[in-house]
């Protein structure tokens, strides 16, 4: 103890301490003050786990995505300090309800407790705003879409709209700029805003200690009254354990944060804020347009207003709430209202089938990108993961160089033939029916190849062998005879160096062989010679990427039936 | 119940309850921030080719980029440089390869004209042409030589990389 006195001796450590922990709470302990305690314990949760965060995270539009989910899915726990983050955030907008609730109902802002009010209610918009800017950190569909509805939002306001919303976005577009700025705001500014406020609130609150309940008389308080140790301290711990304990719960059940595929402005998803802001975001649906900004503005700022102007709304002797029915009356009200705003928008999104279909894509397009970020973000950013799937590839170049003639999975040009489903036994057995419908070959060549009569049956086989020709099904005895019976031998070569004929050889039809051969050079003598009408993309395409486009095309071929 | 009795209980209730909360969040902050200790700097795990056999002067060292593909941490790199190499032909055709990375503190070797060494620009080490052994300074073994193989005339070598400051030579 020696070296503690020594210590002390110095820097009086044991007066602050016994100032921290002897501070007498009139009237006793409770349960109803551990709510304040429990808000200072999350944000102390937040600064350290947020701490961790950003050693891992990287505010720039090609990065941030791919940082997030490197913190989610390959730092050891990872996941767990950013669901820690995450919910902790969600706890701590309900602890303020909470926290508030119990100050309204005790009277605790009245006279003469204003700045312990108004510093509280600082702090509540300081949270808000921390969730505002926390939420686009990712970079994911969810926080850009709701973010941008936001930053749009502000730009309806009349006069300041325009300059206040280049000045949320940081710049001209939602980019890295935005990412910067929301960036510095959350790590930086906000802290330091939210720290020194706490600090106030604390030190302007135990200057006039709590508000004991309002039946306890002055006799009662004064025999009740015991120090902040250890009674209060341990209901604020094992308070604020259970609040851990809730966090920890929702971050294992949900096995951490949510994340999106990474932002697409050119995606379809359906924007949805965080649950706290969801009852402004149905109100929205009952403003007219034009009136949306200054909509929410007016009723925030009457909100606001009320809040900060409660204290003085609320001035009778009494703070038993039988004597304050009216101000409790209309607080409750507003809560109310805003917990039927943010019931009826769950409810109408859960009954939404649109919505919930919007939903299943963007949770499937996430789990596509997560698989994608396995192998490493490309050097153009998150946007481009899709580089990474040759499917993907081929689709894109398929619609650059293909689409004009061609239609696939549902559009496209209709000149030349529809390629979805292409070379499946679905595809091949229209074929061998009619190919001079406009879906086949009807727009791109002569009708040199006639309609057959032949039975369904006799097509099936027929289909079958011509595609075991390029391995896509097993050989069968039948199939051959089938062929030779209906001439189909006289126009077409079925094997490797067999003499050429007037039609499209079928060695290997309907292999990647083959179709690569095709797309290369279609007018070869071998495949549809002086009648074609494609360009041979031999020259205009690299290896590679017809490749990625034989890869898109099987893709979209579906399982044979037999 | 004794006033002692309840004291008693509500600091214990008091020590499980922190010590709860310290386990719940320092455990998993803990732990995210030791991740880089289970990772390991990796090179190449083939060989690439860096110049034809005949293209390099005898006893001359010769300065190469290493150009490779490499995960920096999520993002995918492609050919980017991550480090260089030196080249050494001795008289016939035996090539010798060194990291160009000191082995004393990490600084990019360089080659001495004048002196016909190789040499670290930071603390003065320097380094034999001939077998890349230490002459002088504070590093604590000669240069790192890397596996070399002359294959139809061009020189292939697989880049590693070590770690510094220690008198053994190990990967990592």
């Amino acid at each position: 103890m020696r070296l503690l006195d020594w210590i002390d001796d110095r820097v009086g450590y044991r007066r602050l301490s016994r100032t921290a922990f002897e501070e007498p709470v009139v009237g006793g302990a409770r349960w109803a003050y551990v709510f304040g305690s429990a808000l200072a314990f999350l944000v102390l949760v937040q600064v350290v786990t947020g701490m961790v965060l950003a050693m891992y995270y990287s505010p720039s539009s090609r990065e941030a995505w791919g940082s997030v989910h490197y913190m989610t899915h390959e730092v050891r726990m990872g996941w767990f300090v950013r669901g820690l983050h995450h919910w902790a955030a969600s706890a701590m907008i309900v602890l303020l309800v909470l926290h508030m609730l119990q100050v309204f109902v005790y009277g605790a802002y009245r006279k003469p407790r204003e700045f312990a009010w108004w510093t509280g209610i600082v702090l509540l918009l300081t949270a808000l705003a921390f969730s505002l800017t926390g939420y686009l950190l990712p970079w994911d569909q969810r926080g850009y879409w709701a973010t941008r509805v936001t930053a749009s939002i502000a730009g309806t306001l009349p006069w300041v709209g325009g300059s206040l919303k280049l000045l949320l976005q940081g710049g001209s577009d939602f980019g890295t700029l935005t990412l910067t700025r929301f960036f510095a705001m959350h790590t930086l500014v906000l802290p330091v805003v939210l720290l020194g406020t706490l600090g106030l609130h604390i030190a302007i609150f135990r200057i006039r200690g709590a508000t004991p309940h309002w039946s306890r008389g002055e006799a009662g308080l004064t025999r009740a009254t015991e120090p902040f140790w250890p009674r209060q301290v341990v209901y604020d711990v094992l308070f604020s354990a259970l609040v851990l304990a809730v966090v920890a719960g929702l971050t294992l059940r949900y096995h951490g944060a949510p994340l999106e595929a990474p932002a697409d402005p050119s995606s379809n998803f359906p924007a949805r804020p965080e649950w706290y802001f969801l009852w402004m975001f149905e109100l929205l649906k009952f403003l007219p347009g034009a009136w949306e900004g200054i909509g929410i503005l007016a009723f925030l700022v009457v909100c606001l207003a009320a809040l900060v102007l409660l204290p003085f709304l609320d001035r009778g002797a009494s703070s038993a709430p039988k004597q304050r029915r009216v101000v409790l009356s209309v607080g409750i009200a507003m809560l109310a209202g805003i917990v039927l705003l943010t019931v009826t928008a769950r409810r109408d999104d859960a009954r939404d089938v649109a919505f919930l279909q919007q939903r299943q894509e963007a949770e499937a397009a996430a789990l596509q990108a997560f698989s994608l970020a396995r192998l490493g973000i490309p050097p153009g950013g998150a946007e481009d993961l899709y580089l990474n799937d040759p499917v993907e590839r081929g689709k894109r170049l398929f619609a650059v160089q293909c689409r004009a003639c061609h239609k696939a999975q549902a559009s496209g040009g209709d000149s030349a033939p529809d390629l979805t489903d292409y070379l499946s036994h679905a595809w091949v057995g229209g074929l061998i029916l009619d190919p001079n419908r406009p879906a086949y070959y009807g727009r791109a060549l002569p009708a040199t190849m006639p309609a057959t009569d032949a039975t369904a049956d006799e097509i099936a086989v027929l289909t079958h062998y011509v595609l075991s020709l390029g391995g896509v099904a097993s050989a069968d005895a039948r199939g051959a005879t089938a062929f030779e019976d209906n001439g189909c031998s006289g126009c077409h070569a079925v094997r490797e160096g067999e003499s050429q004929r007037t039609g499209p050889t079928l060695a290997g039809f309907g292999s990647r062989a083959w179709l690569r051969g095709v797309i290369m050079n279609p007018a070869a003598p071998e495949y549809f010679g002086a009648a074609n009408r494609m360009p041979a993309f031999g020259g205009r395409l690299s290896d590679s990427e017809i490749d990625d486009l034989l890869t898109y095309l099987f893709s979209t071929r579906s399982a044979a039936k037999r | 119940m004794s006033v002692q009795d309840k004291r008693g209980l509500l600091k214990l209730a008091f020590g499980v309850g922190s010590a709860a909360i310290a386990t719940t969040i320092g455990w998993p902050v803990i732990a995210a921030f030791l991740d880089p200790l289970a990772r390991k700097a990796v090179g190449d795990a083939r060989p690439s080719p860096y110049a034809k056999l005949g293209d390099l002067p005898v006893g001359a060292p010769r300065k190469f980029e290493v150009v490779s593909n490499q995960m920096d941490a999520w993002d995918r790199t492609e050919q980017r440089a991550v480090g260089s190499i030196w080249l050494v032909r001795a008289a016939g055709d035996r090539v010798s390869a060194y990291s160009g990375v000191c082995p004393h503190l990490g600084c990019p070797i360089g080659f001495d004209q004048d002196k016909r060494v190789f040499a670290c620009p930071c603390h003065d080490s320097a380094y034999a042409v001939s077998d890349g052994a230490r002459l002088k300074g504070p590093a604590a073994r000669g240069l790192d030589p890397l596996p070399v193989e002359v294959r139809d005339g061009t020189v292939h070598v697989t880049y590693k990389k070590f770690i510094q400051g220690i008198r053994e030579r190990k990967e990592g």
